[in-house]
């Protein structure tokens, strides 16, 4: 009994790797810089409403002091007591931009964003206008002049929340079954599982995505149906892989040595397997991040995505198609969607490289 | 061998009707039909329809009755050659997809003529775009990769490998779009809307020629530049295979140059698995990029399959669908029959 238990333990080695792969990963130029870009663009989209916005950081008015942008991180707050410096924006959004033309002598010192315009604010005089510092339009306005910069801004919470939570509920279906598949074997897997899974690879599947969203209904097409329609769409990769991981793993000694000290098959899977089949999910996960990202820019830049006017960078470069002559609609949010792809594969290339020691040396 | 293709037939049988089950249900369970979507956005002799008359043709086509019934007619159409008429073109989806070049062959005799009604069909558009962005990709990656594996590790082999990545991350509606901002606006070097240009009927055949690929030239560089990386990858590895097996180090040990050893005794060597490159790429082949047709206006299948879907065009969706669906389906099997060949294990399964 005694030495199996030991051999029970080993899954929890592997916890001692983990320091090491951040280390391995910061070696790595390429990984390092997507994982920093993925995180800045995580606080641009979470501090968005203090990035860009037509409410100022800070503000004197009326003998009081607000920092009516700040609110916006926390929405709720809305409900409770109203904002003057708000409720005055909300019926003339441009008071506070306009400040230097039309003065108003109940503001005092005065803060704007780095960017003073709201993602939805339109302003008829700076329709289809270009890059300006002057304006502070710094990426130009679309042709309701709406300030394309405020709107990426804004837009990288779309890209971010579809890609992570498309593959987060799709790793989620595609681990449960694989592992099934996996873990039972047999019929259940010979017979089902796996030819569900051979079918589901030869779906064509962006037709069938764009079938799909583009027969919904414009008014249910927002991220949260379309992360639905690709996690729906997506788990097949998943399932391979985490099918392959239990399959090898059911067999292991440390596995066998749990079941033998009487761990149920569900304690067996979650607790004892899947640690140790995470290595491969975590490098496919990483790539169909990539792949979710480029999936609602597409979908999105046709047409049949997210609907303006919510903003995400695939409808804003949508517009160029309409206006051959506003080149910045096509150079920055394009831009953007290369680089949020670009760092999720690199991640990925990294994650596999730091956790594989025959390629630790690079593809030779 | 034989054996085991037919399982792999056998089984692409289920795999076929779930596909085409599953997109049949989608698009009829949708809100509306083609005559509803005619009423709300087309004409005025369909806008002023009366009810009656409107569920005189939702039964005239059969679309009042549930969708699987309706799966199981169009099923028989498919099984006995007859895939529909369109119900936005008004005439059969065959003749949308491919227009009658056989016809148009058998009565003129001219093969021009027939090449000529192929290139204005929806099928033929896509293919044409398809066949040159292919060219260009195996223009371009192969010797890419060849001379990557030749001297690998050197610093050709590190600087193409990134280049290429960095390319494959590209997202080719973006190239397109930045692509036609240089080129099509700025510099106005080359077309880049639609297939042809005002008078091409007039023009003679060299012109015609020239302007095709005119048009052809964007659409294709942004379809073909995303599969470099994978090619050239390929290659690299099949030539890399080829160049650490022992015939080749007898060929060097006899004394050989390394231009005879590379292309008289490596090259031809992997070029049996570079072939089987083309089975993958077959579903691209034809069945058309709906991105890329769109923005550049193309009149391809994947453009067609859009406005189908808007129409409610029932019967040019499924056709399309299952085109890509087979597509899919051979191009996996020939690449599952090659490992097949090359590896008898995989048989036994």
């Amino acid at each position: 009994m005694e030495p199996t238990r030991q051999r029970a333990n080993e899954p929890t080695k592997n916890k001692d790797l983990r320091p090491g792969l951040w280390r391995a990963l910061a070696r790595r130029r390429g990984a390092a810089l997507g994982l920093l870009f993925l995180i800045l663009l995580g606080l641009t989209a979470y501090l968005a409403p203090v990035l860009a916005n037509n409410k100022p950081l800070y503000i004197r008015y009326d003998g009081k002091t607000h920092f009516t942008a700040f609110r916006d991180l926390f929405p709720a707050i809305l409900l409770l007591r109203p904002d003057p410096v708000s409720l005055r924006l909300q019926q003339d959004p441009d008071w506070l931009i306009n400040l230097a033309t039309l003065p108003d002598p109940k503001v005092g010192r005065v803060m704007l964003p780095p960017v003073p315009y709201g993602p939805l604010q339109q302003r008829l005089d700076d329709v289809n206008s270009g890059p300006s510092a002057r304006t502070r339009h710094y990426f130009g306005c679309d042709d309701n002049g709406r300030d394309v910069l405020s709107r990426m801004v804004h837009g990288a919470k779309v890209s971010l929340l579809v890609g992570l939570l498309a593959v987060g509920l799709s790793g989620l279906l595609g681990v449960m079954i694989g592992a099934l598949a996996g873990y039972a074997g047999g019929w259940l897997d010979t017979l089902v599982l796996s030819r569900l899974m051979e079918v589901m690879a030869c779906f064509p599947t962006f037709f069938l995505i764009l079938t799909v969203v583009a027969v919904m209904d414009p008014k249910y097409l927002n991220i949260w149906t379309i992360t639905l329609v690709i996690a729906l769409t997506a788990w097949t990769g998943m399932a391979r892989y985490a099918r392959a991981e239990f399959m090898r793993l059911k067999g292991a000694d440390f596995v066998s040595a749990a079941r033998a000290l009487g761990a149920s098959p569900l304690r067996l899977a979650v607790r004892h397997i899947l640690p140790n089949a995470l290595t491969p999910l975590l490098v496919n996960a990483s790539f169909e991040v990539a792949g979710a990202v480029l999936f609602e820019a597409a979908i999105s830049f046709l047409g049949v995505g997210v609907q303006p006017p919510d903003p995400s960078w695939g409808n804003i470069l949508n517009l160029v198609t309409r206006y051959w002559d506003e080149w910045w609609l096509g150079l920055f949010p394009g831009a953007a969607i290369f680089l949020t792809v670009l760092s999720y594969n690199l991640l990925g290339e990294g994650i596999r490289d730091a956790l594989d020691p025959r390629r630790a040396g690079g593809e030779k | 061998m034989l054996n085991y293709l037919t399982r792999r037939v056998l089984l692409m049988i289920p795999t076929l009707l779930l596909i085409t089950a599953v997109v049949f249900a989608v698009v009829k369970l949708a809100p509306g039909n083609p005559f509803s979507m005619a009423q709300s956005s087309g004409e005025a002799a369909v806008k002023q329809m009366n009810p009656e008359d409107y569920q005189a043709l939702l039964t005239r086509y059969g679309l009042d009755r549930p969708w699987y019934i309706q799966y199981g007619r169009w099923l028989k159409g498919v099984a006995t050659g007859a895939m529909g008429d369109s119900f936005s073109e008004r005439r059969p989806v065959t003749e949308v997809f491919f227009n009658r070049p056989l016809n148009t062959l058998m009565k003129e005799g001219s093969l021009w003529a027939a090449l000529d009604q192929l290139l204005s069909s929806k099928f033929g558009a896509t293919l044409f775009l398809n066949a040159l962005a292919l060219l260009i990709m195996m223009a371009v990656a192969l010797p890419i990769g060849l001379r990557a594996a030749a001297k690998h590790g050197g610093w050709f082999d590190r600087a193409s490998g990134a280049l290429l990545y960095a390319l494959y991350s590209l997202p080719n509606f973006w190239v397109a779009v930045l692509l036609i901002l240089l080129v099509g606006v700025k510099l106005q070097w080359l077309p880049f809307i639609g297939m042809r240009s005002d008078g091409f009927d007039e023009m003679g055949l060299a012109a015609k020629a020239v302007d095709l690929l005119k048009h052809a030239a964007l659409p294709a560089l942004c379809l073909s530049y995303g599969g470099l990386a994978f090619v050239s990858r390929f290659a690299r590895g099949a030539l890399l295979d080829v160049l650490n097996q022992d015939y080749i180090r007898t060929a060097r040990a006899k004394g050989l140059g390394e231009g005879a050893v590379l292309y008289r005794h490596a090259l031809r060597n992997a070029m049996i698995p570079i072939l089987t490159l083309f089975g993958l790429m077959l579903p691209a082949l034809i069945s058309g990029s709906v991105i890329i047709e769109q923005i550049f206006s193309w009149p391809g299948l994947g453009q067609m399959y859009i406005k189908a879907i808007y129409t409610r065009d029932y019967p040019l969706i499924m056709a399309e669908s299952l085109l890509g669906t087979v597509a899919v389906l051979l191009s996996n099997l020939f690449t599952d029959a090659a490992y097949a060949v090359a590896d008898p294990r995989v048989r036994m399964e």
